[in-house]
């Protein structure tokens, strides 16, 4: 399926990618590794972060001595900044240099949209509507539709939503959740919930779809993350026209 | 869209991943986590293996770290267990106080093909050339296609069952080679000659082999590693959809290094 769109939204979303990493986009397709610092005005706040397209890796650090040590790392390919004894190992050094509890983060891939689907119909009976901010402050301590809405204490992410829709049952109860927020100037993410008892009946997906168009309206990209080993959630991200274009890993300090 | 031969085919994987991991296939379903001994058996070469088919996770754990395992698996959220820093490290270090070392390696993705597999056009210039062992042993020895041929730190690495080179006259441009996977899975590695890179073959070698596969009456099944978003690619252009993942701890083979 891959075609133009998937094409152009895979430039958009290097761009901006590039932008907060600190590097030229062309670094994400060089088949090497790219080690930079951190420009000081990137919205990305940890330690190091480690992306790769598959075509090509960088490692942008916030600390010129953690580029140092992932230079001096012997690795047989650029995408083998995964492996745990890389990640664990930048997170080890991170520590000894004073960055006290620097943890690692297990790879999350990321999808751009390959294709532009219509709107789908709902179960009979539900209907979707935006969701008011009061309603999504009441929501949020509950983490029901944490994905969708953020946790409590992610401040920024808090901060950056742009929009909230909801899903609603026909007796009226919240069904499905799916915020959109502002990740880079001009990328927007989607995250989205479901409850359990209103699963397998593609709310996921029309949610997903019907958030989609919303963005591309504003004028923006959609992307679309999850962890690895989100078999759901990747599957949803397919089932509305997405397709992974990168994966991304961080060495953080925990709050 | 997923078809009857997806759904037969998934079903068969889940029966034979649940024989592996020493649970029943409505163990995958529980949306909670179940934690059970590691049986014995040919296809067993990790300490433990989380897998998940989003819908519930099982952990299948070599007995000494079975307690362990009970009383220090995450609680909340069955997925969690699939997160390193929360069961697979701990596991390491707990290891390495009883004198033992342990590795542990991300969630991968298992894919099984959303249609059944049929015949694509080769790229122009490329002949199709099924092979078995004494092909495979021919060319084994380069490492130049080590994911569809074999590791050349093991040598004697059993389960090759069969595959296809994609030549271009009497060159190997692309080469897909079948292991055993259990109970009629094949599973299917591919590598593309440096020299031929960026010209579909990739796609082509595994489509081909997928079809070889299931006109052998098996069912083809492909994995990728965490770290390679590209294969992942590979295999949605080639028509498969992820059905599972799974991450485990192994045991160092003493001549590998570090078994990333």
């Amino acid at each position: 399926m891959p075609g133009l769109l998937y094409a152009e939204s895979s430039a958009a979303f290097k761009a901006a990618l590039a932008s907060q990493l600190g590097c030229a986009p062309s670094a994400l397709d060089s088949e090497s590794l790219v080690v930079v610092e951190r420009p000081p005005d990137s919205r990305e706040p940890h330690l190091a972060l480690i992306a790769s397209t598959g075509r090509g890796s960088v490692v942008s650090v916030k600390d010129p001595r953690l580029g140092d040590w992932a230079r001096d790392q012997p690795l047989e390919n650029h995408f083998r900044v995964f492996l745990p004894s890389f990640l664990e190992g930048l997170a080890a050094h991170a520590r000894e240099l004073g960055h006290g509890g620097a943890r690692s983060h297990s790879p999350s891939e990321g999808m751009v949209l390959a294709q532009d689907l219509p709107l789908r119909d709902l179960p009979p009976g539900y209907r979707i509507a935006e969701l008011p901010l009061a309603q999504q402050e009441r929501l949020r301590p509950a983490r029901e539709f944490e994905n969708a809405l953020a946790e409590p204490g992610e401040i920024a992410k808090i901060a950056a939503i742009r929009i909230v829709f909801a899903a609603y049952a026909p007796d009226g109860t919240l069904a499905g959740v799916v915020g959109v927020w502002d990740q880079y100037p001009e990328i927007d993410e989607i995250g989205i919930d479901v409850a359990p008892p209103h699963r397998g009946r593609g709310l996921a997906t029309t949610l997903t779809i019907h958030a989609t168009r919303w963005i591309r309206e504003q004028g923006r990209w959609p992307i679309y993350t999850y962890g690895i080993w989100n078999i759901r959630s990747m599957n949803n991200g397919l089932s509305a026209g997405f397709r992974p274009l990168w994966l991304l890993s961080t060495v953080y300090l925990p709050d | 869209m997923a078809s009857d031969y997806f759904f037969a085919a998934l079903d068969r994987y889940r029966k034979s991943r649940a024989a592996v991991q020493g649970c029943s296939p409505g163990d995958f379903d529980t949306h909670s986590l179940v934690i059970v001994p590691r049986p014995d058996g040919p296809y067993l070469k990790s300490v433990l293996m989380a897998l998940t088919f989003g819908t519930g996770t099982v952990v299948s754990v070599e007995e000494p770290y079975l307690e362990w395992v009970r009383a220090n698996a995450p609680r909340d959220k069955h997925y969690r267990a699939m997160f390193p820093n929360v069961l697979l490290q701990p596991l390491a270090e707990e290891a390495a106080r009883r004198g033992e070392m342990l590795a542990w390696r991300s969630p991968n993705l298992s894919f099984l093909p959303g249609q059944e597999p049929s015949a694509r056009p080769l790229p122009q210039g490329f002949s199709a050339f099924p092979f078995g062992s004494e092909w495979r042993a021919e060319h084994f020895p380069s490492g130049e296609f080590h994911n569809a041929l074999g590791e050349l730190d093991d040598p004697a690495e059993e389960g090759f069952r069969y595959g296809i080179a994609l030549m271009d006259g009497g060159t190997p441009a692309a080469v897909a080679g079948g292991w055993d996977d259990c109970d009629g899975l094949i599973e299917i590695g591919v590598d593309v000659a440096r020299d031929y890179r960026g010209r579909g073959l990739g796609v082509a070698a595994v489509s081909a082999m997928a079809k070889l596969i299931a006109d052998r009456g098996e069912i083809p099944t492909y994995y990728c590693g965490p770290t390679n978003v590209r294969s992942h690619r590979n295999a949605l252009a080639c028509g498969f959809v992820p059905v599972a993942s799974a991450a485990r701890a192994v045991r160092p083979r003493p001549t590998a290094g570090h078994p990333d």
